[in-house]
């Protein structure tokens, strides 16, 4: 294998909003340093999973070496980091930065900054990282590189006047973007004779290999045979074999100082080998980890429950593959007297939580209801005790609660002006504290008199919101609030107190667990209607009348009532009705196998489910 | 023992025939029966069909104990054909000595030597379909009578000898109050009748009424007031020597329906003419609904038959008891232990332990019977029932 000394190598990533054309970039990048044959290329490589592709959408990190001769005639080691693109993963994002010298920002030449940019941007000079500017899509008929370039400047406040101007799909300005990683990012700067330091920042399951790390090197070197010791576990492993991906792994001799690359050691599960941990050497250890580690921490919870209670087993075993491949899922089982047997799951957040259930229903075939998704709670007991809550069944009772306080997030919105008003009324509704409105790009006073300013009139609206609001539908309603010209992005703003009540649902006085949700008491009474209204239409009448109360503590705060049916009864039948007869009541008995028993009530199963989506 | 196709075989000797004129002179509103108007031209036709299917009909050595004539209204063919009907069954299958022989009636028509004419060919039973007894009613269900009609047309027919008369009533009518169905049955109580059905209305899919409803011209009728109606008939006839012995139908001492308690007790039946179902030898037969072309299919020698269905075991016993539970004498497992072959005490225990304590089945060792509240919700209790029965007999036959 070919080594290269620190200053002939870089290690960079690629950052952008979602959609302005970072995988394909990437893939050009990948075609020109002969990574991959062009034949050979499939759209987006980089993004392996299927649901990534669909949802155009980058979960998974992969870290790809390259080769490349530059300009100057010198060849040059290239470590492409790629990183996932959304709020949820803000941590993996992190990690996989803190592993490069600089990042590639790609800004869409027709859309201009959005949300993610400026969140992804903060996280890179957060990091420390140079940032390259692309304007992406310059090929567009609607591109107005100018514009966008003022943009990177004002918003960002990132140097942007020898930006390349590229577009992934002509394969337009690939190499330049290449020379100036090479000008502009520093080489890395590690010790390669001190004790060895390296960071993880992401990690796969092997099924031969186990815990395969994605690493990197940043002081000393890595080789098979060596013991290593992973920092914040203090446990020891013998390093087994060492190697880079390009893309496909390849092994390697050793890893020096400034490399990037993987080793596997024979470690059996994910949650052994945590992103954002330090490798070193278990016979020399350094002094010190390298900063920022903190182990993934679920942010939003609900309770996953097969539809068919047999499928149990399948879904337990589902969870257990995916965690093989994701440290942040977390599960434990959990049981309600309404939907069964399940497990309650803890999230990144909202995207994290969406994809670990379509990949269970799409990979796994399992069947699922969801509960309403929960935020963790920190409870303040009138015992002076503090208690972490995510489910709605495990809230104290109200007199032994002093105090709850719920997480916060910062928000950012970019909006065309038009949508101003609407996006207020929003973070209204949702309890948002509005922070700051800033101009964006002012329409020409010729386009405004077109008309055609009407979306090129941006503003960048900030708010503090709780992020169980955002839970909410609040992506939808923002998308269809302004038809879909708004980009959102968020991060945490640590916790604050909230005037928050449990609110139960009950039938005929009886709790249905399913149904309990934290809400904030302006808004109890609220959804409170909502619930019991939709219950109301969906429970049948059965042979009693049925109550259905919503309550905070004991006290009723709206009702409804199903009035009992009277009468279930086939007027007559003769010889030519009976198999009709017989077929109606067929349909009226496996009518029942698909209940919901909930105390003496019957209800539909999907009459069930269609209130849990409003919950 | 091996069983074959419905998995088991009962012989009972004596067979119902039903025989169905499908002719009316006007559809009522609610009616969704395979009845047509305006055909009176191949009526004749029909009947020679009908005439000429019971003439190659296989089972000619089974003696008949029960004959009802339905429709449709089966005084809308000639006498003559009606009679000619009868005397080909009569021709073709022994009868027993004391077989009821029943003919569906509109009331619209009081004609005395008609129903002289009827009685001399054999009929002994007559039932007027009436309905109400109140005229907007009456118009409201599209009936050709009004209420004058049906009192004159019950009192022809007993004067022309008819020792067996019964009516048909129907409740939860659009409009109709407690107090009008109350004053319908004390009107019927008066005629003298020997038997009375009385019937919930159905708005059944496709039929004006239920357009009329449906379009709010006319009020639903409202369920609550549909059970009560249901108890009223219940108590005022219970009260007046009537014998409530299935869930519509009250007869004097000695009057049930013995044709119409075959078909509750799941026994066996031959069905002539169109849409006429055939219950025989565990297999379920219908004909083809359109008079027109049951009538070409006879004429041209071929099978009238439309649907046809051979029942498992688990689903003929699951249907005897839902036909059987209607009957408020009720059901007796161990009968159907034994005419099945199968076992069911201890697989229904569970059931049958929950519907009584919700009020709704009354157990007396074998005997399960429907309570009054049972009454208003028999297809609740039916459909346990079945669900119990059917699961564990296949569960049972998949051992």
């Amino acid at each position: 294998m070919d080594t290269y000394t620190q200053d002939h190598i870089r290690n960079f990533c690629i950052i952008a909003h979602v959609d302005h054309g970072k995988s394909t970039l990437a893939d050009r990048i990948l075609e020109l340093t002969g990574a991959i044959a062009e034949r050979d290329m499939q759209d987006q490589l980089l993004d392996t999973m299927d649901i990534e592709r669909e949802r155009g959408i980058t979960i998974k990190m992969t870290a790809v070496r390259l080769r490349y001769t530059a300009l100057d005639g010198q060849e040059y080691e290239l470590n492409l980091i790629d990183t996932p693109g959304h709020v949820d993963f803000t941590y993996e994002v992190s990690r996989s930065l803190a592993a490069c010298e600089g990042a590639v920002l790609v800004v869409d030449a027709a859309q201009g900054v959005e949300a993610q940019t400026v969140s992804n941007v903060n996280l890179a000079f957060n990091n420390g990282l140079t940032i390259v500017p692309v304007i992406n899509k310059v090929d567009l008929a609607a591109a107005e590189p100018e514009r966008v370039r003022e943009d990177i400047e004002n918003i960002l406040a990132v140097e942007a006047h020898d930006a390349v101007l590229a577009s992934g799909k002509a394969g337009l300005g690939t190499r330049e973007i290449l020379e100036q990683v090479i000008e502009r990012i520093p080489a890395p700067s590690g010790d390669p004779s001190a004790s060895l330091r390296a960071l993880i920042f992401d990690s796969h399951f092997d099924t031969y290999l186990g815990v395969v790390c994605y690493i990197r090197v940043v002081d000393g070197s890595i080789r098979p045979g060596q013991r290593v010791r992973l920092m914040a576990t203090g446990r020891d492993y013998e390093v087994n074999t060492v190697g880079v991906f390009r893309p496909r792994m390849e092994q390697a001799d050793l890893l020096r100082a400034g490399e990037v690359g993987f080793f596997t050691a024979g470690i059996k599960t994910i949650g052994d080998a945590n992103v954002g941990d330090t490798l070193t050497s278990a016979q020399s250890p350094a002094q010190e980890p390298l900063a920022g580690y903190r182990k993934a921490k679920p942010m939003v919870f609900c309770g996953l429950y097969p539809i068919d209670n047999r499928d149990y087993p399948d879904l337990r075993e589902a969870l257990e593959k995916l965690q093989l491949n994701d440290a942040a899922l977390s599960f434990e089982p959990e049981t309600s007297a309404a939907l069964g047997f399940g497990y309650r799951c803890g999230f990144l957040g909202l995207l994290h939580m969406e994809i670990i259930q379509e990949r269970l229903e799409r990979e796994f075939g399992l069947r699922l209801i969801a509960t309403s998704p929960s935020v963790v709670f920190h409870i303040h007991l009138t015992d002076g005790r503090t208690v972490e809550v995510d489910n709605p069944a495990a809230f104290p009772e109200p007199v032994r609660i002093a105090s709850i306080e719920e997480p916060y997030v910062d928000a950012t919105v970019f909006v065309p002006s038009t949508f101003v008003g609407t996006i207020m009324e929003l973070g209204q509704e949702r309890r948002g504290e509005f922070v700051g409105l800033e101009h964006i790009t002012h329409a020409s006073p010729t386009e405004a008199a077109a008309g055609a300013g009407m979306y090129r009139d941006r503003v960048m609206l900030r708010y503090r919101l709780p992020l169980a609001e955002i839970l909410l539908d609040f992506y939808d309603q923002l998308k269809s609030r302004t038809r879909g010209y708004a980009s959102f992005d968020y991060e945490p703003a640590g916790y604050r107190e909230g005037k928050l009540v449990k609110l139960d649902v009950l039938l005929n006085g009886e709790t249905v667990d399913a149904l309990s949700l934290i809400t904030h008491r302006d808004k109890a009474y609220g959804r409170a209607r909502a619930l019991v209204e939709k219950m109301k239409e969906v429970v049948p009448r059965q042979q009693y009348e049925v109550r259905i109360q919503a309550a905070i503590g004991g006290k009723i705060i709206a009702a409804e009532s199903v009035r009992a049916f009277r009468k279930n009864v086939t007027a007559k039948c003769y010889g030519g009705d009976i198999t009709r007869k017989r077929k109606l009541l067929e349909k009226q008995k496996e009518g029942k196998k698909r209940m919901k028993q909930i105390g003496s009530v019957e209800i539909p199963q999907e009459a069930f489910l269609s209130v849990l989506r409003i919950g | 023992m091996r069983f074959h196709g419905c998995g088991y075989l009962v012989i009972m000797t004596e067979l119902s025939v039903y025989v169905h004129i499908p002719y009316c002179a006007k559809r009522c509103t609610y009616c969704d029966f395979a009845t047509f108007t305006h055909r009176e031209h191949e009526e004749e036709a029909y009947v020679a069909a009908v005439c000429q299917q019971i003439d190659e009909c296989p089972y000619s050595t089974r003696p008949v104990r029960s004959v009802y004539i339905g429709g449709g209204t089966p005084t809308h063919v000639t006498p003559a054909g009606l009679c000619s009907i009868l005397n080909r069954l009569r021709d073709r299958f022994p009868f027993t000595p004391d077989a009821e022989i029943s003919l569906e009636a509109n009331p619209a028509s009081a004609d005395g030597p008609r129903f002289e004419q009827l009685l001399a060919a054999g009929y002994n039973r007559i039932s007027f379909g009436v309905q109400s007894f109140n005229d907007d009613s009456l118009r409201l269900l599209g009936r050709l009578h009004s209420s004058n009609d049906a009192i004159d047309a019950i009192r022809t027919a007993r004067a022309a000898g008819f020792t067996n008369i019964s009516l048909d009533m129907m409740f939860a009518l659009p409009r109709q109050t407690i107090r009008a169905w109350t004053a319908d049955l004390d009107t019927a109580l008066d005629t003298g009748v020997d038997h009375i059905s009385a019937y919930s209305l159905i708005l059944e899919a496709g039929t004006p009424l239920t357009a009329r409803v449906r379009r709010g011209l006319l009020p639903e009728p409202d369920d609550a007031a549909a059970a009560e109606m249901m108890m009223q008939a219940h108590r005022i006839l219970s009260g007046h020597g009537f014998d409530h012995y299935e869930i519509a139908n009250y007869a004097k001492p000695g009057f049930r329906c013995r044709h119409n308690i075959v078909y509750w007790t799941n026994g066996e039946y031959l069905g002539f003419g169109s849409a006429a179902a055939s219950y025989v030898n565990g297999c379920r037969a219908t004909a083809v609904r359109d008079s027109s072309e049951f009538i070409r299919r006879v004429q041209l020698g071929q099978s009238v038959i439309a649907a046809e269905e051979r029942l498992p075991r688990a689903e003929a016993v699951a249907e005897t008891i839902m036909l059987g539970i209607r009957l408020l004498d009720g059901v007796d497992i161990e009968h159907i232990e034994e005419r099945y072959a199968v076992r069911l005490t201890d697989v229904l225990a569970p059931v049958t332990t929950r519907l009584q304590q919700r009020g709704l089945l009354r157990v007396s060792g074998p005997q399960i019977q429907l309570t009054e509240q049972g009454m208003l919700l028999a297809d609740t209790v039916a459909a346990e029932l079945m669900a119990c029965v059917e699961i564990s007999l296949r569960a049972d036959s998949n051992r």
